[in-house]
């Protein structure tokens, strides 16, 4: 049955957009952290460490980066059974996935500075049980890396094929391929930097 | 692609990626063997990282992933991005020079390998 003017007109005036929803949400949200950052004694929450409000942020990405990339290889993995209905929300979230394993990347540099200096977690575990360091962290350093240019690339050919990728079984599995290998790489280094984290943190 | 755009630029961002990490492999391999070559690596990661001695040898192989990545993508983009490419081949390249760019950055596998 078709809506009147008058039905349609009342629908929209009840159902507030998208758009609405998710600035109300975001201003919520940021008046909520405003009142916690001056409320709140946050920095014993980080710690004491010189580096820690740069531990916190690489912990804070490396966090979202599971949650978004894990989402993002599902949707990879629909895309690579020919099953994907939300193509525009992979296209997102393959970009959004990138910029997160970039920034975990750079803030990871940063504090592997204080793990490697002197009296840092590497030297202890060298003097304590150097396999944490040679063969944990050290994977764990490189496989950290392994997700940023599959991303990239991932994100790249998502763009620039769109649509066409979906009819394109070939190449459509081997993106999921690629997903699942940067999935892989970001779940390892995860769970390796949280668990040796949990032995000795920067 | 046979409807739409080639596929060869897809190709040619797959394997660039891969050798960009393959690259770093090596040279992490290579630093394993050689305390020479680890320095040099070091030097060539402070180039361009800030505090790149705080890092050491990893700035360098940070480095050359990016070269080796960039580079290749640029070479293969210009040669493969106006062809139509059997993917089955390139395909089975990726997920090799992956597992050996896996290999080469797992400490008992250098060990192995350098006979350490």
């Amino acid at each position: 049955m078709e809506k009147t003017p008058a039905e349609s007109k009342n629908e929209k005036a009840a159902d507030p957009s998208p758009l609405v929803t998710v600035v109300t949400w975001g201003a919520v949200s940021l008046f909520l952290l405003i009142v916690a950052l001056f409320s709140a004694p946050i920095s014993l929450l980080l710690g004491g460490s010189q580096l820690a409000a740069i531990s916190a942020a690489h912990g804070l990405f490396a966090t979202l980066g599971v949650v978004v990339g894990t989402t993002t290889s599902y949707l990879g993995y629909r895309l690579f059974t020919g099953k994907i209905k939300a193509f525009s929300d992979l296209k997102v979230l393959s970009a959004i996935s990138t910029f997160i394993a970039a920034a975990t990347i750079v803030f990871g540099n940063w504090i592997y500075i204080s793990y490697r200096a002197a009296g840092g977690p590497r030297a202890f575990f060298l003097e304590n049980n150097p396999e944490i360091h040679e063969i944990f962290f050290e994977f764990k350093e490189f496989i950290a890396l392994f997700p940023l240019p599959l991303a990239v690339a991932a994100t790249y050919v998502i763009w620039r094929y769109g649509d066409q990728l979906i009819e394109n079984r070939a190449l459509r599995t081997w993106v999921g391929i690629v997903f699942a290998v940067a999935w892989g790489g970001l779940m390892i280094a995860y769970l390796l930097g949280a668990g040796i984290t949990k032995l000795r943190s920067v | 692609m046979s409807a739409g755009k080639p596929n060869g630029a897809a190709v040619a961002a797959f394997l660039s990626a891969m050798i960009g990490l393959l690259t770093m492999g090596m040279v992490h391999t290579g630093t394993a063997a050689s305390s020479s070559f680890s320095a040099w690596v070091l030097s060539v990661g402070k180039l361009w990282i800030p505090n790149a001695q705080g890092i050491g040898p990893y700035s360098g192989k940070e480095t050359f992933l990016l070269v080796g990545w960039i580079l290749s993508w640029a070479v293969l983009h210009m040669l493969l991005r106006k062809r139509e490419v059997k993917l089955a081949f390139p395909v089975v390249v990726f997920v090799v020079g992956m597992a050996l760019a896996t290999l080469l950055v797992y400490t008992p596998f250098i060990d192995f390998i350098l006979g350490k």
